[in-house]
């Protein structure tokens, strides 16, 4: 688990210096407060959307978490531009990919036009399940594989997008930025042969 | 096979034709799609780490569960049509079973 050593906020800080907290570190707490402070209102926002559908309902849940999940990665990534209006952002992401869910508003793949984050997620993984090959279940394999340190500076530089200089802050015990990003990049080709390996022993 | 295009087709920085191409470009080529399991399972991962935070304020914000008894249900158990409250609910004499399960519910 990687731990949280961001600054910590305010419970009563405003939406918009809750989102600079993440924009600017990542700020795990800031998100949380977030979440603490929508969660229920996406939930109340999809329910009466939905009205009785019962159907509907049954992706309520997942939906609310998927917008989250959106957010966080809109903010991190520095596309989020909604400034204070989270509450609206979420509910408005939270609905769409309800509608997803439900297949309701599905696009075909590889249409060539924008798309949005969460239909490439899920367009990406579609091209994936097509191999008769299960490179997921390869990559979920190599990446158990590898020591904790190489999976938390994998997961904080491809995925939360955080600088080596960052990185180095949180692990000192590299003693230079250049080390981190030769570890980062040693851990990736660790990763490879590992998959490799696995591949082999299928074929 | 092209880790930085890659990353930037997982993050959707690629769109059009650009998106379009590279996604026949790969559907084809087994080492880029080891790779793009690689980055997807990456992300994967980073995402089920925010949704235990989003799961956390889930459990935290909750809504209150319905009470099994309601307040008038208990009255009318307790009183009948009597609506004397100064009276201790359990040295009342019972009336329903309302009451009974109530008194005798584990917290």
């Amino acid at each position: 688990m990687i731990k949280d050593i961001m600054n910590k906020i305010r419970s009563d800080a405003t939406d918009l210096q809750l989102v600079e907290a993440v924009r600017k570190n990542n700020n795990k707490s800031a998100f949380g407060i977030i979440c603490n402070r929508y969660h229920e209102d996406v939930i109340n926002h999809l329910k009466a959307k939905t009205s009785n559908n019962l159907y509907l309902k049954s992706f309520i849940d997942d939906a609310a978490s998927e917008a989250f999940i959106i957010l966080w990665e809109s903010i991190i990534k520095g596309k989020y531009e909604e400034q204070g209006y989270v509450k609206a952002f979420l509910q408005k992401i939270a609905f769409r990919r309800l509608m997803k869910m439900s297949n309701q508003n599905t696009k075909p793949i590889g249409n060539g036009s924008e798309i949005n984050d969460d239909d490439n997620y899920d367009e990406l993984n579609e091209l994936l399940d097509e191999d008769p090959i299960n490179y997921k279940n390869i990559a979920d394999e190599a990446f158990k594989s590898l020591k904790q340190i190489c999976k938390e500076i994998i997961l904080l530089k491809y995925y939360e997008k955080i600088d080596d200089t960052v990185i180095f802050e949180k692990f000192p015990e590299l003693i230079s930025i250049r080390n981190v990003s030769k570890r980062r990049l040693k851990c990736m080709d660790k990763l490879r042969e590992k998959s490799n390996e696995i591949l082999k022993q299928i074929k | 096979m092209d880790t930085k295009k890659l990353q930037l087709l997982v993050d959707n920085e690629l769109s059009g034709k650009k998106r379009a191409d590279f996604i026949k470009e790969i559907k084809d080529d087994a080492k880029s799609k080891q790779e793009l399991a690689h980055l997807m399972k990456i992300k994967e991962i980073g995402r089920s780490e925010i949704r235990m935070i989003v799961n956390t304020s889930k459990s935290k914000t909750k809504a209150n569960p319905i009470a099994k008894y309601s307040l008038a249900s208990i009255r009318r158990a307790a009183f009948g049509n009597n609506q004397d409250s100064a009276v201790e609910l359990t040295n009342l004499p019972i009336k329903d079973s309302t009451l009974n399960d109530f008194l005798n519910e584990e917290d």
